[in-house]
Order: C-alpha cells, then structure tokens, then sequence
C-alpha cells in the first residue's frame, strides 16, 4: 500500500490510477485517501472554519468519491472532481447548518483552537500572540466573505489552484472565476481591514501586523 | 485609465488575472500615482496574510478513521443493498398477508384431521392398543349359506365347486341377493340351477354406510373339501 502511494504521484499516469480506482483496488483508493486527505481537510477548514466538521467532512467526500468513481469521467482531474465533491459538501453544509442552528449559536470563537493556529514554539510571545491573533482575523474575515466568492479565494490564494483548476472546480467560466476573485479580493480586504482595525481598537499589546493593512493605504 | 478604474483592476494584478492589455495600462498608471501604489501593497500584504493563515494540521487519525469507513462501505456492496431493498419489499407485502395466512393454514390443517378418518376407510387410526376400528362403512357379508341340493328329480348334481371358483353376489340394502355375476368357473346348467338356489334361500347382511343400509356386494368363493369316513 505505502508502495503504491509512493507510486502514485498524480500527473504521472491518472488514467491508470483511475482504471485502478474504479476497478475497486482498495490499495488505489488508500494511496487516494494517503494524498488528498489533507489538502481536502485543509480546504475545508477554510470553507467550514472549523476543524471538527472538515475532518467528518473530509470523511463524507471520499465516502461519495467512492461510491461515484463510476461515474469520473476519463480525462478529467482527480484533484479537481475531489475539490468539486469538497466544495459542495462544504456549502450544503453550511446550508444545512444555517437551516438547523440557532442564530445565537455561532462557530467556536478559536473553533481551530489557539495551539493549532499559531506556532506556539515560537519563541517571541508577543509575536506568537500577535500572529494567533492575525490569523483568527483573517479566518473571521473569510467567515463572513459572501459564499460564491470565498470558494474562489479560498482555491486560488489559500489552496493556490490555478484559475482554469478553479473553473473546473467550481464549473463556471474562467471569466466568472477571474471576477469573482476580483471582488472577493476587493471584499476580504476591506473585511480583514475592518477585522485588525477592531483588533488594533481592542489595544492588543506588541500588534505586529494588526494595522499594517490599514496603515499603508489611507 | 482613471484611477477608480485602475483600483477596480489591481486585485488582479499580482497574480495574471488581468488580461495582457488590462495589465499593461495598469503597469503605466502605477508609476505615476502613490495612492493605487499603496492600495496595491494592501493587497500584497493581504496575501502575505492569506499564506500565514495556514490551517491546523488533519488529525492523524483521519486517514486511518477515512479507510475504515471506505472499507465499510465497500462491504456494504451495491448486490447487499439491493437483497435488503428486495427482502424488505418483499416483507412489506407479505406481511399483512402473515395473520390471515396463518390462520388459513391452521383451519385447513383442522378440517383436514378432521375428515381424515372417512378419507381412510377401514383404516384402523386409532392411538389405543387393541381399539377396535368402527369403520364407516361396513360391506355387506353373507350370513347363512342356505343347503345345496344334492339331487334333482333323481339325479345326482355334482358338486359345485368342481365346476365354479368365484361368484359375486349383488346385495340389496334389505339383505336379498338380486343377481350374481361368475367371476371364475365355467358353470354347467346344473350348477346354476344350484347358484339359483343359494341366491334365494342365503341370507345376507346388507352393506351399512354411516350405519344405514345400502346396497353392495358379496364375494363367495366356493372350495371343494373332503369329509374323511
């Protein structure tokens, strides 16, 4: 199994991965699930913000990766058809749990918690503080980014897919793609502004890079 | 290109997403205008920002807690799903069918033990050792034999049974013989003159159905014997 996750290394030959895949070869789908967990778990952190349900949620897009192998169609990207399947479950689940919470129920304020985020080996405290800080900002800032564009900016400048990847994933055109990364650009700055502006407000000490958005543009 | 148009642009000036002409009137604004220079550093410093904004690490339990439940799934094949779809199909229709099928099968089962004493006739069921069987219907027998006659006018008549084997007599529900039918022998005139005979003056038991006498019929079968002295 290790060995054929070595063997793997997609881009050499995916049809021939694929014919495995769908074959039902179990050691194809564990090299699948060894070299797309993390990237799809990540990827749903930053959509759901919460580590908790990206895992269960993770676990959900291979379940139907496996059941829809089938239906993959020859010649399309692996990566792309498990990011579609991601993104997806990934709305429907904040669709469903938009249905089914209470407004007064909100993600955990640190839902990634303080020793995940930042490098809590680092050795300047303040700094430390100053970055768990930034990054709780930027993860509230991508929260409250409208739907259709943060899935664009969350795979072009988080997950760095390219912007036909990006087309496929989300199976729009390449010019929708490229506006709404414009506009979700233009939005999530002046949301990440706002964010570090009440950060830098609330007189958090050694603020490294709180302000250094707003500073430079006014 | 004025600078609010410029501004609209520069989002997607860093990484291409600007066509070659777009970029080109942006590049030329640029040098000449600090206030889209600085919005465009904002941008750069929100895409440092983007790239420290990693998320945690998957828990090293997800790939192991991922295979087991791909391997559950594929236990639970596409064949097993459809047998429990058809077994529970097959349930919903035959189970409002179980009570009156039951209850069907348990009547018959009745009636059938309890007919099946007249369906066996002569047929000793009984669970008791050395019950006597009353059959239903009892067949008809002869009772007396009447005497044959030795002679007629003078003459000797052979005995009958040097001429006959087997004759069925036909009984009538008040115990007479009506007729009889030789089913082995070939009867001279003398002898038949005896069957005559045997059939007026014998008396016979009628055949009983259900204990009412019926008509029926009478086997007898006539053996030559020797008296010694």
């Amino acid at each position: 199994m290790a060995q054929m996750a070595q063997a793997l290394t997609w881009g050499r030959d995916e049809a021939e991965v694929v014919t495995e895949l769908q074959a039902g070869s179990p050691a194809a789908f564990d090299a699948l699930i060894q070299h797309f967990h993390g990237p799809l778990f990540r990827l749903l952190c930053q959509m759901l913000g919460n580590p908790a349900d990206a895992a269960d949620t993770t676990q959900e897009v291979f379940l139907k990766a496996f059941r829809g192998i089938h239906g993959f169609r020859r010649g399309s990207s692996l990566k792309t058809w498990l990011y579609r399947i991601a993104i997806r479950e990934a709305l429907n689940q904040r669709r469903w749990w938009r249905r089914h919470q209470s407004k007064e129920t909100s993600y955990p304020a640190d839902g990634m918690g303080d020793e995940a985020l930042g490098a809590t080996d680092d050795p300047n405290p303040f700094e430390a503080c100053a970055t768990r800080e930034t990054q709780r900002a930027v993860r509230r800032a991508l929260e409250r980014l409208p739907q259709a564009f943060r899935g664009a900016v969350v795979l072009r400048d988080l997950e760095g897919l390219s912007y036909e990847e990006i087309a496929d994933v989300l199976e729009i055109s390449i010019g929708t793609v490229k506006s709404r990364i414009l506009r979700g650009r233009r939005s999530l700055k002046d949301l990440l502004e706002a964010e570090l502006g009440s950060a830098k407000a609330g007189a958090k000490p050694g603020g490294m890079m709180a302000g250094e958005m707003a500073g430079g543009e006014r | 290109m004025s600078c609010a148009t410029v501004r609209r642009k520069l989002p997607g000036y860093l990484d291409g997403a600007l066509s070659t002409r777009e970029h080109a009137v942006v590049a030329r604004h640029l040098p000449g205008c600090a206030e889209c220079r600085s919005q465009l550093e904002g941008y750069s410093r929100m895409a440092a920002l983007l790239a420290h904004a990693e998320p945690p690490p998957p828990p090293p339990e997800l790939s192991l807690r991922i295979r087991l439940a791909v391997d559950s799934a594929r236990r639970d094949s596409v064949w097993r799903r459809v047998c429990r779809a058809g077994t529970r199909m097959l349930e919903d229709i035959l189970e409002p069918l179980a009570v009156p099928a039951t209850g069907g099968v348990a009547m018959s089962l009745m009636f059938y033990g309890l007919m099946l004493h007249s369906f066996f006739v002569g047929v000793p069921l009984g669970a008791v050792p050395h019950d006597q069987p009353i059959p239903v219907i009892q067949p008809a027998r002869l009772e007396t034999l009447s005497a044959l006659p030795a002679s007629a006018g003078g003459q000797h008549i052979p005995d009958i049974s040097a001429d006959v084997d087997l004759v069925e007599f036909t009984i009538n529900a008040q115990g007479q013989a009506v007729n009889y039918e030789i089913l082995s022998g070939t009867p001279g005139r003398d002898t038949l003159r005896q069957l005559d005979h045997i059939m007026l003056f014998s008396h016979f038991q009628p055949q009983l159905s259900f204990g009412r006498p019926t008509a029926g019929r009478v086997l007898v079968r006539f053996d030559e014997y020797h008296v010694k002295g």
